[in-house]
C-alpha cells in the first residue's frame, strides 16, 4: 500500500493519520490477506491538489483498463487457494448439510426454546426431519461426543440474553403496562408478618437483601441507607444472571441455606424474577421450554414457594420485590407471569410482604433504569431503597440509634 | 439477518449459486444481487428496505444533478450546493433515526426544568441497522462526485454499492471506486478464492461466536453489569477482556463479511491490522477500524483543513474529528468521552513528538522502548474502552476509580480460562502475522470430500464451544 498522505510537502494530514504510517506494512490483512483499500492520495481533495485529474470512471468502463487496485494482483499464495464455482458450493453444501445432521440435537433444542409462533413451528417443521436422520446414522452422537469432551452436560451453558429490540423508542415517562397487573402490596392472609424486636445501636436489626441483578444497585443503596439509621447490620448477596428456574447455574435454595446459616437475618429482602422467564426443568426430567406452557407456571410456583418456605421463620420479616414493567414488551409480558406466580404463592403465605417496585421505579426511564430498559441505575435503586425502608419503618421502630 | 446462522447459511447458498450462474449476464445478476442484499435487509423489519432504497435513490439523484452542474469538470457553487444538501439530508435521515429520542428527551428535560411539561410525540420509531454504514457510504459516493473525483454511476450500481449485503451492516465502509469496478468485471467461475473466504469466514465464526461470546458471559458482562460489587482487579480484568470482546467480535464480524465477498468474487477493503500491537495510538487508529479511520480522514480531517493551518489547528481539527467519531455511535456523555480521550491521546502524542525532536533524550534500548511504548499505548486504548463499555460516564468513572483505588481484593470472576484466553488473543496479535498461511495452504491441497469434513468439524466446534443462542455484533447498534 502506498503511504501517500501525511509526507509529502502539500499534505494536510497530520503524521500519524490513517494510511500514511510507515510501520504498517503493505499487507494489512494479518488475519486474513486481505488488502486495504487503495488510499486516497492527499492530492485528491480539490484543495491542495494543483492540477485537476480527470474524473475516474467507476462504470463499465472502468474495466476496460487493467485495473490498478493492488487487491485484484495476482497473489501467489490465493492463486494456489482457488477452486472452481461448483466445486466450491458442492463442499460448502455437504459441510453444511453435515454440520446440521451433527448438531440437529442442539439446533432442535435451540428452537423448542423460542416463544411460539408460526416461525418456530416452521424451524422445528425443518429440524425434526433433520433430527430422525441424524439420529437414524448415529451422527448425533458426534456432538454427543463433543459435548463429552467439552464439559457440556446436555446443554448447561447459561443462555446468552435476549438482546433488547434496537428501537430508539423515546425514553419519555410512559408508564408501562405491569407485569402481572396490581399486584397487591400485602397478601391478604389471616395471619401477618412477624413482629420485629425495636433494634438498637449495640443490638442492630440483621437484615439480609439479595437475589438477581435487580438487587444489585437497590441492594448496595438498601445497605447504605439502612446503615445510616444506626440500628441496621446489612448484608448483600446479589448474584448476577441468577434465578430461580436455572439452578444448574446457580443454586439459590443451597446459597440461602448458607446466608441463613451465617447471617440469620431478620429481615430478609427477597429479589427474584428478572432471569426467570425463560425455559425450565421439571422434577422428571422434562424441559418445558415456554414460560406460557401451565406446566412451567406450576414447576415455577412451587420453586418459589418453596424459596418462601426456606426464608420463614418465627422472628423474620420477609419482603419480596417483585420485578417492574420492562421496556420491551414482549420481554414485559413474560415476566407478567413470573410476578403472576410469586404474587399467588405469597398470597397464601402471610409471613411474606410483596412490595410492587412499579410506583417508584416502574418508568423505563434513564434517570431510574438502565439503557437496556431493564435494569436499576443508582438512582432508581436509591428510591426503592428509601420506599422498602420506609415500609420497614412502618413496622418496626429504627429511632433507636438513628444518627441525628 | 445474522451471520452466524443456519438461516444466513442457507440464504448464501442461494446467493453463492445465483452470483456465479448469472455473473455472465450483468444487468440480471446485478439486479438478483441487489435482490438478495434487500431481502437480507429486510429480515428483521421490511420497512428498513424503504428507507434503504430511498436513500440510495436521493444520493444518487442528488450526485447526478451536481455533476451536471460542473460542466467543465470543476465544482460549483451550484455543485456545491446540491452536496451539501446531499450530504445534510443524509444527515437528517441518520438523525431522525438514531437521534431523535436523544434529542426530544432533552428538550422535554430542558422545559421540565423550567416547569412546562408538553405532551410531546412519542415515536416509536425502529433503527434500521447499519443506517449509519450505508449513510457513510452515500455520502461519500456524493462527495467524491462533488470533488470531480468520479463520475456518477447509474441508479442499480448505487443501490448495490449501499446495499451490498456483505458490508451493509457493520462494513467494511468501501469506496465507490474500490467496490463498483468489481460489480462490472467478470471474475473467472473457475478460480473463486475459496480457501481464503472460506478461512476468513470460520475464523469470523470463532473469534465472534466463541472468543466474544465467552468473554463477554463469563467476565465482562457480570463485572461491568454491577460494577459496584467487584473488586478493582476483577473490573481491570473485565476492561481487558472487553478490548479482546470487541476486537473479536468487530474483526469477526469483518472477517465474515469479506469472506463471502470473497466468495462472491469481491474483494473488500480490510478493517483491522493487529491493533493491539500498535505502539501509539495514531498507530491503534491505523489499525484499528481502518476504514472508518480512512472515512473520517477524507470526508472530516480534511474538510477541516487538515494539518495544513498550523499546529493549534491541527489539534482542534484531531480533536473535532475523534470526538465525531465518538459521538458517531451514540448521543451519550460516555461516547463523547470515549472521542475526546482518543483525541486528547493523538494530540498529547503529537506535541510530545515535537518535544522529543528538540530534546535530548537519554538512549532507550529499543526493545525496551518499544515494550514501553506497547504497554502504555494498550492501557490508555483500555481506559477509553472502560467508557465505550459502561453504562454511563458516571458508571465509568466509578469503574476507573475502583481499578485505581481497590486493585485487591476477590476475583471470582477471573479464571485461568479466561486470562488464557485473553492472553492468547493479545499474543496473536503480538506474534508473526499471517499465522493461517499455513493452514490455507494445507487446506487448499484436500480433497474436496475432506475438504467439507474439515468444515462441518470446524462448525461443530464453534458450536459446542460456543454459547446457548448467538448475541447480536456489537457493531450492529452504530
Amino acid at each position: 500500500m502506498s503511504t501517500p498522505t501525511g509526507t509529502g510537502p502539500h499534505s494536510r494530514t497530520p503524521p500519524g493519520w490513517p494510511g500514511d504510517d510507515p510501520t504498517v506494512p503493505d499487507q494489512l490483512g494479518d488475519l486474513g490477506r486481505t488488502r486495504p483499500g487503495r488510499s486516497r492520495p492527499a492530492g485528491r481533495h480539490p484543495r491542495v491538489r494543483e492540477e485537476r485529474p480527470q474524473p475516474k470512471p467507476v462504470g463499465p468502463e472502468a474495466t476496460q483498463e487493467p485495473s490498478p487496485r493492488p487487491a485484484r494482483a495476482p497473489d501467489p499464495d490465493t492463486a494456489e487457494g482457488t477452486a472452481p464455482a461448483g466445486r466450491v458450493l458442492v463442499v460448502m453444501v455437504a459441510a453444511l448439510v453435515l454440520a446440521m445432521l451433527v448438531n440437529a440435537d442442539a439446533l432442535v433444542a435451540r428452537t423448542e426454546r423460542r416463544d411460539p409462533g408460526p416461525a418456530r413451528d416452521r424451524e422445528l417443521a425443518v429440524w425434526h426431519p433433520i433430527q430422525d436422520v441424524s439420529h437414524a446414522l448415529q451422527l448425533h452422537r458426534v456432538r454427543q461426543f463433543a459435548d463429552w469432551v467439552a464439559g457440556n452436560d446436555d446443554d448447561d451453558r447459561p443462555p446468552v440474553p435476549e438482546p433488547a429490540p434496537e428501537t430508539a423508542s423515546l425514553p419519555g415517562r410512559r408508564e408501562l403496562p405491569r407485569p402481572g397487573g396490581d399486584l397487591p402490596d400485602t397478601p391478604p392472609t389471616t395471619e401477618g408478618p412477624a413482629a420485629l424486636r425495636t433494634p438498637t445501636t449495640a443490638r442492630p436489626l440483621r437484615l439480609w437483601v439479595g437475589g438477581d441483578s435487580m438487587s444489585e444497585a437497590f441492594g448496595r443503596e438498601l445497605a447504605t441507607q439502612a446503615k445510616a439509621t444506626g440500628v441496621i447490620d446489612p448484608t448483600v448477596h446479589t448474584e448476577m444472571a441468577s434465578g430461580l428456574t436455572r439452578p444448574d447455574y446457580f443454586d439459590w435454595p443451597a446459597a440461602l441455606a448458607a446466608d441463613l446459616e451465617s447471617a440469620d437475618p431478620e429481615v430478609v429482602v427477597a429479589v427474584f424474577g428478572v432471569n426467570d422467564a425463560q425455559g425450565i426443568v421439571l422434577p422428571d426430567g422434562t424441559p418445558v421450554p415456554e414460560v406460557s406452557d401451565p406446566r412451567w407456571t406450576v414447576e415455577y410456583q412451587r420453586r418459589v414457594g418453596a424459596v418462601m418456605d426456606q426464608l420463614r421463620a418465627d422472628d423474620r420479616l420477609v419482603l419480596w420485590v417483585t420485578q417492574p414493567p420492562m421496556r420491551d414488551p414482549e420481554f414485559n409480558a413474560r415476566i407478567a407471569v413470573v410476578n403472576q406466580a410469586i404474587a399467588a404463592e405469597a398470597a397464601t403465605r402471610p409471613w411474606i410482604v410483596l412490595v410492587d417496585p412499579t410506583p417508584v421505579v416502574g418508568a423505563t426511564t434513564p434517570d431510574v433504569r438502565r439503557s437496556d430498559g431493564i435494569h436499576l441505575t443508582e438512582d432508581g435503586g436509591a428510591l426503592l431503597a428509601t420506599d422498602v425502608l420506609g415500609r420497614l419503618g412502618e413496622r418496626v421502630n429504627l429511632t433507636g440509634g438513628a444518627v441525628n | 439477518m445474522l451471520f452466524p446462522t443456519v438461516a444466513f447459511a442457507v440464504f448464501f447458498l442461494a446467493a453463492f449459486t445465483a452470483n456465479w450462474l448469472l455473473r455472465p449476464h450483468f444487468l440480471v445478476w446485478r439486479a438478483t444481487m441487489v435482490a438478495f442484499s434487500l431481502y437480507f435487509y429486510g429480515w428483521v423489519d421490511v420497512r428498513f428496505v424503504f428507507v434503504l432504497v430511498g436513500s440510495a435513490a436521493l444520493n444518487w439523484a442528488l450526485a447526478l444533478a451536481a455533476h451536471r452542474a460542473m460542466p467543465l469538470g470543476d465544482p460549483t457553487a451550484e455543485s456545491r450546493r446540491l452536496v451539501r444538501l446531499a450530504v445534510a439530508a443524509n444527515l437528517v435521515v441518520l438523525g431522525v433515526f438514531k437521534y431523535h429520542g436523544f434529542f426530544v428527551a432533552s428538550a422535554t428535560d430542558a422545559l421540565g426544568s423550567l416547569g412546562l411539561h408538553p405532551n410531546t410525540p412519542v415515536l416509536d420509531i425502529l433503527l434500521p441497522i447499519g443506517i449509519s454504514f450505508f449513510t457513510f457510504h452515500a455520502i461519500s459516493y456524493v462527495v467524491d462526485v462533488g470533488r470531480g473525483d468520479i463520475e456518477p454511476i447509474g441508479f442499480g450500481d448505487v443501490l448495490l454499492y449501499m446495499s451490498f449485503f456483505p458490508h451493509l451492516v457493520a462494513g467494511p465502509i468501501s469506496r465507490v471506486d474500490e467496490l463498483v469496478p468489481q460489480f462490472h468485471e467478470r471474475p473467472d467461475p473457475r478460480k473463486v478464492a475459496a480457501t481464503e473466504g472460506l478461512t476468513l469466514i470460520g475464523l469470523g465464526l470463532f473469534m465472534k461466536v466463541v472468543v466474544a461470546s465467552y468473554l463477554a458471559t463469563q467476565l465482562v458482562d457480570p463485572a461491568y453489569g454491577a460494577p459496584g460489587g467487584r473488586s478493582g482487579a476483577e473490573l481491570a480484568a473485565a476492561t481487558y477482556a472487553y478490548a479482546v470482546q470487541i476486537y473479536a467480535d468487530f474483526a469477526g464480524y469483518t472477517n465474515i463479511a469479506i469472506g463471502c465477498a470473497l466468495l462472491l468474487g469481491i474483494r473488500l477493503p480490510a478493517n483491522f491490522a493487529s491493533p493491539y500491537r500498535a505502539r501509539s495510538v495514531r498507530e491503534f487508529w491505523h489499525r484499528w477500524h481502518m476504514t472508518l479511520s480512512r472515512w473520517l480522514r477524507d470526508y472530516v480531517y480534511l474538510p477541516l483543513g487538515g494539518d495544513g493551518h498550523g499546529t493549534a489547528l491541527t489539534y482542534r481539527n484531531v480533536m473535532v474529528t475523534l470526538a465525531l467519531a465518538g459521538l458517531w455511535h451514540g448521543a451519550d456523555w460516555k461516547f463523547l468521552i470515549f472521542g475526546v480521550l482518543h483525541g486528547t491521546y493523538v494530540v498529547g502524542e503529537l506535541t510530545a513528538s515535537a518535544w522529543a525532536e528538540r530534546a535530548t533524550l537519554p538512549a532507550v534500548p529499543q526493545p525496551v522502548s518499544n515494550a514501553l511504548r506497547w504497554l502504555v499505548t494498550f492501557n490508555l486504548v483500555c481506559v477509553a474502552w472502560v467508557f465505550f463499555r459502561a453504562d454511563s460516564a458516571a458508571t465509568a468513572f466509578e469503574i476507573l476509580g475502583r481499578i485505581a483505588t481497590s486493585a485487591a481484593g476477590s476475583s471470582t470472576l477471573v479464571t485461568g480460562l479466561a486470562l488464557a484466553v485473553i492472553g492468547g488473543a493479545l499474543a496473536l496479535q503480538l506474534g508473526p502475522r499471517r499465522p493461517g498461511a499455513a493452514v490455507q495452504a494445507r487446506f487448499s491441497s484436500l480433497d474436496p470430500a475432506l475438504q467439507a469434513l474439515v468444515l462441518a468439524g470446524g462448525l461443530t466446534l464453534i458450536s459446542v464451544l460456543g454459547p446457548d443462542g448467538v448475541p447480536p455484533f456489537i457493531y450492529f447498534q452504530f
